[in-house]
C-alpha cells in the first residue's frame, strides 16, 4: 500500500511537468468565460505503475485529464482533492466519490511486459447503480458501472498515442462526439534571425502540441498550409524563388512538388473532399479569381470571372459547392458558387469585412475572419439561418480552422506583440491561449481524422 | 527670375546625383554608371530643369495606400510620372514593383490587395508610356512588412509599393 501510494504520488508531480516539456506550445493556459457550468465533472485517477522504474514512459492519467479539460466540456478532478487513488474498479470507494458531485471515475494500471508494457483502464459511472448487491458482506460491483474496459499491449514510444487514444474513447462514450485528441495541427514558426532576416519552419505537432516535426525549413515566407482529406499531404505557399507557389508535399516522406508557379498570385489552395483537385487562387489572366485544378493532370477550371478580388477558396464537406472571399460588392464578404449550375450567392451580410470561410463538418455553418469596430475576430455563422455570433474577444485574429469533430476552432492571433495560437468552442464559451516558446507561431491547419 | 530657379534647380541636383536612380535606397553596384548618365545629362541638359527635377522626383520610390485602398495617392503621379519618363528612356531598364499590405484581415486576401495596389502604380507608368515588358510585378501580401509594430502608424507604412529599377 505504502509503495502503491508513493508512486501515484511521484504520478502527480510528473504530471504537473510531462506536458511542458519537448513541447513547441509553453504551458496551456485555460481561460474558461462564461462559466461553463455544463462541463462534466471527471475523476482520472492516477494509474498504478507495477515497473521497477519510478515512473513509467508517460504520466497517461494526465494526458487523458489534460485532454479532456481542454475540450472545453470536461471538468477534471484535480489530483491532490481525490478522496483516494483506487486503481480498478473494485477499490471504489462510491460514497466518497458521489459525496463530491463525481460523475465519472477513469481508473488503470501500467505493468512492465517483457520490453512492453500492459496498460488497463475502466471508465466507471459513479451514479449508476443503485445499492450494489452484497454477498457475504462484500460489495459487489454492478457490470452496468463499468462504461468502457480496455486492455493494451504497446511500446514505451506509444504512450503518448495511447493516451490520446483513451481520451477518445472516454470522449466519444460520455458526449457521443467523436474526440478529436488523435488529430495533429500543422502551422508554420517563424524566427527572428536578424532585422530583416527571417526563417520560416511547416511543422507538425500532435494536437497538444507535443512531438513536433520538421516539414520545410525556408527563408522565405511559408502560408496556407492545407491538409488532404485522408491527411497523407499539405499543400501550401511557398515564397522560396521570391513569388508565391503552390506546393503539395507527403507528411510522410517529405516528398514535394510544385503545382502551381503562373505568373501573379498562386495561392490560398485547398483540397476537394475527394482528394482530386485542388481550389486556388490565380491572378495569371489579369485579376484573382477562384481556379479548381484537377492534381493528377494539371487541367485548370475557372470558376469566377469578375474586376474583384476573388480569393480563400475552401470546398463544402459534400463537394457540391465552394465558398469564397469576394469584394465585389466593395469590401471583403463571403460567397458560396454552386459548382452544378454556376450560381453564386452571397452569403455575409453582418459587417463591412468577412473573410476567409471555413465549413464545419457538417457544412451547417461556416466560421470566418469578421471584423468589427477594426477589430478582427473570429464569428460562426449558420448559413440557412443567416446567424452570425463573434466566438473571440481577441483582436488580430486570423486563419481559423475548424476540429473534425466541429468541436473548436484553433486560429492565429496577437498576444502582447508575439503571434501566437488560441483556442474557442465553437460555442464560444470555452477559450485556451497557447503561448509559443520558440518564435511566434502562426497559420494553423487542423489535420482530418486519421483512419 | 528663371535663372534664380535654375541656379537652384543646378544646387539641388547637385546635392540629389549621389542618390540617382529609380531607389533612394542608397549607391549600389552600377549607381557609377548611372551617375555617369546623370552627370552627363545635368551637363548637356544642365540648362534643362526637367531632367534635375525628375531626378529629384524620382528618389521617391516607395507609395502609401489607405488602409482597403488601390489606388494611388494623386500626389505620387509625378513622381511615377518622372520614373515612367527614365524607363521609358532606358529600355534596356526593368523596373521591379513589389505590392505589400498590412498585417490585418486574411493573409491571402492581403496578397490580393497587395498584388492590386502594384497593378495600380503598373498601371500609372504604362499610361506614361512605358512598355509593359518592362515592368515585373510581385506581391508579398503582408508577409514583409517594412514596420514592426502593431498600431497605425507601423500599419501606414506596410501598406506600400516598392519601385526598384534594375
Amino acid at each position: 500500500m505504502q509503495g502503491r501510494f508513493k508512486h501515484l504520488v511521484l504520478l502527480f508531480f510528473a504530471g504537473l511537468f510531462s506536458f511542458t516539456s519537448q513541447a513547441i506550445f509553453g504551458a496551456l493556459t485555460i481561460e474558461i468565460t462564461k462559466g461553463n457550468h455544463s462541463a462534466l465533472p471527471i475523476a482520472v485517477v492516477p494509474f498504478q505503475w507495477a515497473g521497477q522504474t519510478s515512473l513509467p514512459p508517460e504520466n497517461i492519467a494526465a494526458i487523458v485529464s489534460s485532454d479532456l479539460e481542454q475540450s472545453g466540456r470536461f471538468k477534471a478532478f484535480p489530483v491532490q482533492k481525490m478522496p483516494q487513488f483506487p486503481t480498478a474498479p473494485g477499490e471504489i470507494n462510491y460514497p466518497a466519490w458521489k459525496g463530491i458531485g463525481m460523475e465519472s471515475l477513469v481508473v488503470g494500471q501500467i505493468q512492465p511486459f517483457g520490453s512492453r508494457y500492459r496498460v488497463v483502464f475502466q471508465l466507471v459511472d459513479v451514479f449508476k447503480s443503485s445499492a450494489p448487491m452484497q454477498t457475504q458482506g462484500q460489495a459487489v460491483l454492478s457490470s452496468s458501472q463499468i462504461l468502457i474496459g480496455r486492455e493494451y499491449t504497446i511500446e514505451a514510444k506509444d504512450f503518448r498515442k495511447l493516451a490520446h487514444q483513451i481520451s477518445d474513447i472516454i470522449f466519444e462514450k460520455l458526449t457521443g462526439i467523436r474526440g478529436a485528441f488523435s488529430t495533429k495541427i500543422a502551422y508554420v514558426s517563424v524566427e527572428q534571425l536578424g532585422l530583416r532576416k527571417r526563417r520560416y519552419h511547416l511543422e507538425v505537432a500532435d494536437i497538444d502540441g507535443h512531438d513536433p516535426k520538421e516539414l520545410l525549413v525556408s527563408s522565405e515566407p511559408l502560408i496556407s498550409p492545407a491538409w488532404s482529406p485522408r491527411g497523407d499531404m499539405l499543400a501550401y505557399v511557398s515564397f522560396e524563388n521570391k513569388r508565391p507557389e503552390i506546393y503539395i508535399q507527403q507528411v510522410a516522406t517529405g516528398r514535394r512538388q510544385a503545382v502551381s508557379s503562373f505568373p501573379g498570385l498562386n495561392g490560398a489552395p485547398t483540397w476537394s473532399p475527394d482528394s482530386h483537385s485542388l481550389a486556388m487562387v490565380l491572378s495569371k489572366d489579369g485579376n484573382p479569381e477562384i481556379y479548381v485544378m484537377n492534381v493528377a493532370t494539371r487541367q485548370l477550371t475557372r470558376i469566377t470571372q469578375n474586376a474583384a478580388i476573388d480569393t480563400e477558396p475552401q470546398w463544402a464537406p459534400d463537394g457540391k459547392s465552394i465558398v469564397f472571399t469576394s469584394d465585389r460588392g466593395g469590401k471583403p464578404q463571403i460567397y458560396r458558387h454552386w459548382l452544378n449550375g454556376d450560381r453564386e450567392d452571397r452569403l455575409t451580410f453582418t459587417g463591412d469585412y468577412n473573410a476567409r470561410p471555413r465549413f464545419t463538418p457538417d457544412g451547417l455553418r461556416i466560421i470566418m475572419v469578421h471584423r468589427n469596430n477594426n477589430r478582427f475576430h473570429i464569428a460562426v455563422q449558420d448559413i440557412e439561418a443567416g446567424v452570425t455570433q463573434v466566438l473571440t474577444e481577441t483582436e488580430l485574429d486570423e486563419s481559423p480552422t475548424v476540429a473534425p469533430n466541429g468541436s473548436m476552432v484553433i486560429y492565429a492571433t496577437q498576444y502582447f506583440g508575439k503571434g501566437v495560437l488560441s483556442a474557442v468552442s465553437i460555442d464560444g464559451r470555452v477559450r485556451l491561449r497557447v503561448p509559443s516558446q520558440r518564435g511566434e507561431v502562426r497559420e494553423p491547419a487542423w489535420s482530418p481524422f486519421f483512419n | 527670375m528663371l535663372l534664380n530657379q535654375l541656379y537652384k534647380a543646378l544646387i539641388v541636383g547637385v546635392a540629389i546625383v549621389a542618390v540617382s536612380g529609380c531607389t533612394s535606397m542608397g549607391k549600389k553596384a552600377g549607381d557609377a554608371a548611372n551617375d555617369a548618365a546623370s552627370a552627363k545629362g545635368m551637363t548637356s541638359g544642365g540648362l534643362n530643369g526637367s531632367n534635375l527635377i525628375d531626378d529629384q522626383l524620382r528618389a521617391k520610390s516607395v507609395f502609401y495606400f489607405e488602409l482597403d485602398r488601390t489606388d494611388v495617392n494623386p500626389a505620387d503621379q509625378a513622381a511615377l510620372a518622372a520614373h515612367a519618363r527614365f524607363l521609358a528612356a532606358n529600355h534596356g531598364k526593368h523596373a521591379s514593383l513589389v505590392g505589400h499590405a498590412d498585417e490585418r484581415g486574411t493573409r491571402e486576401y492581403n496578397m490580393a490587395l497587395g498584388e492590386h495596389r502594384a497593378m495600380a502604380v503598373a498601371e500609372v507608368l504604362t499610361m506614361n508610356g512605358v512598355s509593359k515588358s518592362q515592368i515585373e510585378i510581385v506581391s508579398y501580401g503582408e508577409e514583409k512588412p517594412a514596420a514592426m509594430g502593431h498600431d497605425e502608424p507601423s500599419w501606414a507604412q506596410n501598406r506600400r509599393v516598392e519601385l526598384d529599377c534594375k
